[in-house]
């Protein structure tokens, strides 16, 4: 039996499973933008009105912008760890597909990131006195929108990745390429607080997430290539 | 056999800095006279002959800068990209240097159009903003310009900067229709036209002449300024090669 | 059909030029390795050994000239190629959150090993203090972090191995132990690509001088 055959590169699993528990124990790192999201949240009404006809009306929109922020301020760490204590070149020299690595550090980013984010955002709608019918839809948006900023922030972040930590470029690259999404996830669950059929910019979604969910690991790993000297 | 070899060749010389940098100096005695003629014709003609708009009255005026400035904002984008993506296939070095030379023009022409868009808002439909589609995903367009330009400015190797801007440029083209289509979607859902700014069809014959002069005029400018753009950096990147060397001492010598 | 070069050589670089930033970094390098052989690289600093090697292992491509591996450009044989090769350079791949078993369980599975105990076993023979074993990597030296990387060559089965500056950190307990791997490796008809400002003690070890490109 030749060695080849019996190497068992690690794959998409093995990379969610290992980014996952990495950013769990990382001290702060997984809970600082779950933190962060519910902080903004609480300054809005503060700063704005604590009327709850204005709140629900802001609401959609509020709760968005900070998923997206929170998706933004964590998007950097999914590569800049393994690009400065090396383990990028050992995926750039894995014979495996590159893509399949790629994949798994974003899905692990989303379980992390976006799905927390996801499943804190009813309390948040409680504390903005959303109506009851938009809860489904915001939560559905909010699935489909942060496994999407994820995916193209993956892309940015690659080509950021030699920059360190803490640069605001990643920001300036990945804001205007957030933008289409916010449309249609506000777009969602402002439907469902009108009670207007609220599934077409839901599907919307849908569509670009599987059109990224193809593209972004492909892009992002040819990044990767490119900032380390390909 | 031949043909093919021949072909690669001119392709070859084409990617060569040099060869781009002799190529276009003999080019510019007739441009810059030929673009800057075009400007004027078309400025004087639009401010001073053509007719008044029956609606607007002079402020339409601004429309002789401000049409031909998002148009070549557009048009930058794609020269961008094309640029970028000519570099990453073939590798071609010119390439790479004419797309970060469309960085900042793209961007300059970009904020005039946004800047002279507002001027002319004010007076029309009395505010200097709105979120219309348009503008909106103009100044989208204005921050993939400054993103581009910022990427390349903050990578430290100049062939990473250039290839990694490339592929930033390349995603933004894709960007591009689905940020207009999402934004105009969105507007139209908030803001059932309140006002239209396509009525292009209304505007005098008269009214064109003009503009098409500007517009072509803005066309060569724009190459004017991207070629002496491009030859800048070609000098800034070959400065220590023999062949730029001699032409700087030779110009002493002048 | 042409061949490009009906040899045995394991690994053969074809005159590779690189060219970074409108500098050459060095031009129409030809190196061969073959199987049961030991390279040492040797030049001044920044005159490309690291470069060299990282255009070995693919992960620069170079500006002119290829790679073979095998006889065959290794572009084309991508997959065997990375399959059979194992590469450590300056930064070495560890995780700073995980502790020494975990990081080298992780290696292993690249290397087609799963098994705890020969982790454990290519740890203690690396010299590691077992007493370290469930501390997190952040909190150790740097001597032995590089021996945690480099307990991967006890078990790994790969066949040609890149190794840039192994020994820089080690004290010369370890560098004992590396030597032993190499020495093993090379009699199992290995070969081994070494870059080290140590002098290499092996017996049929040649040098690959590599002259500054840049001067």
């Amino acid at each position: 039996m030749s060695n080849i055959a019996r190497s068992t590169h690690p794959g998409l699993m093995a990379y969610v499973r290992r980014d996952v528990s990495l950013s769990i124990r990382s001290n702060s790192g997984a809970y600082a933008p779950l933190l962060f999201f519910c902080m903004v949240c609480t300054l809005v009404p503060i700063s704005i009105s604590p009327n709850p006809q204005k709140l629900a009306e802001l609401a959609p929109g509020i709760i968005w912008i900070m998923a997206l922020l929170a998706s933004l301020l964590s998007i950097e760490r999914i590569f800049v760890f393994d690009y400065e204590d090396g383990s990028l070149e050992q995926m750039l020299i894995a014979p495996n597909m590159m893509a399949f690595p790629v994949l798994g550090k974003i899905i692990a980013h989303w379980l992390v990131t976006g799905l927390p984010l996801t499943f804190l955002s009813p309390a948040i709608g409680l504390m903005f006195a959303l109506p009851n019918n938009a809860y489904g839809p915001m939560i559905l948006s909010l699935a489909a929108g942060t496994a999407y900023l994820s995916l193209v922030g993956a892309v940015i972040a690659s080509l950021t990745v030699s920059l360190g930590r803490g640069g605001f470029l990643i920001s300036l690259l990945a804001v205007p390429l957030y933008m289409p999404i916010l449309v249609f996830g506000t777009s969602t669950v402002t439907y469902a607080v009108a009670k207007m059929p609220w599934s077409a910019p839901l599907a919307t979604m849908g569509a670009m997430l599987a059109i990224a969910l193809v593209l972004c690991p492909l892009l992002a790993s040819w990044a990767l290539r490119v900032t380390n000297g390909g | 056999m031949r043909k093919l070899g021949r072909k690669w060749r001119w392709f070859h010389r084409m990617g060569s800095p040099r060869w781009f940098y002799e190529i276009t100096g003999g080019w510019l005695p007739w441009l810059i006279p030929l673009a800057f003629s075009l400007l004027a014709i078309g400025l004087f003609w639009g401010l001073f002959l053509a007719p008044p708009d029956a609606r607007q009255g002079q402020s339409y005026r601004i429309i002789f800068v401000h049409v031909p400035a998002s148009f070549l904002a557009l048009v930058g984008y794609y020269v961008l990209a094309i640029a970028g993506a000519v570099g990453l296939i073939w590798r071609i070095k010119m390439s790479f240097i004419l797309m970060k030379a469309a960085a900042p023009i793209g961007a300059a022409l970009t904020f005039i159009a946004l800047f002279t868009g507002a001027i002319w808002g004010k007076p029309t439909w009395g505010t200097y903003w709105v979120w219309d589609a348009r503008i909106t995903s103009m100044l989208i367009l204005l921050f993939l310009y400054l993103g581009v330009m910022a990427l390349q400015r903050a990578l430290v190797s100049t062939d990473t900067a250039f290839k990694a801007s490339a592929i930033l440029a390349l995603v933004g083209t894709v960007n591009i229709p689905i940020i207009y289509k999402s934004v105009d979607w969105w507007y139209t859902l908030h803001q059932p036209a309140t006002l239209k700014l396509t009525s292009s069809s209304t505007m005098h014959i008269e009214m064109l002449q003009p503009l098409f002069f500007m517009i072509c005029g803005f066309y060569l400018f724009y190459m004017l300024v991207l070629i002496l753009f491009a030859r800048l950096e070609i000098l800034q990147r070959e400065k220590s090669s023999r062949w730029v060397r001699s032409l700087v001492s030779e110009d002493c010598v002048i | 059909m042409v061949f490009p070069l009906p040899n045995d050589f394991l690994l053969e670089a074809d005159d590779v030029s690189y060219v970074r930033d409108d500098m050459i970094i060095f031009e129409d390098v030809k190196l061969s390795l073959s199987e049961g052989e030991i390279v040492h690289i040797t030049g001044p600093n920044g005159c490309g050994k690291t470069t060299l090697i990282k255009i070995l292992t693919t992960i620069i491509t170079p500006t002119r000239g290829a790679v073979y591996y095998k006889g065959r450009s290794a572009s084309d044989v991508r997959y065997q190629y990375l399959s059979d090769l194992l590469y450590i350079g300056h930064k070495t791949g560890i995780k700073s959150s995980l502790n020494a078993e975990e990081n080298l369980l992780w290696m292993a599975a690249a290397d087609g090993i799963e098994d705890n105990r020969i982790v454990l076993d290519a740890l203690s023979m690396m010299g590691f203090d077992s007493g370290l074993c469930h501390r997190p990597c952040g909190q150790l030296s740097a001597g032995q972090l590089q021996r945690v990387a480099l307990s991967r060559l006890v078990f790994t089965e790969k066949h040609i191995w890149f190794l840039d500056e192994p020994m820089a950190a080690l004290d010369s307990v370890s560098i004992k132990a590396v030597n032993q791997c190499i020495a093993s490796h090379l009699e199992r008809n290995g070969a081994v690509l070494i870059t080290s400002h140590q002098p290499i003690d092996f017996h049929p070890v040649r040098k690959f001088e590599l002259t500054n490109w840049c001067l």
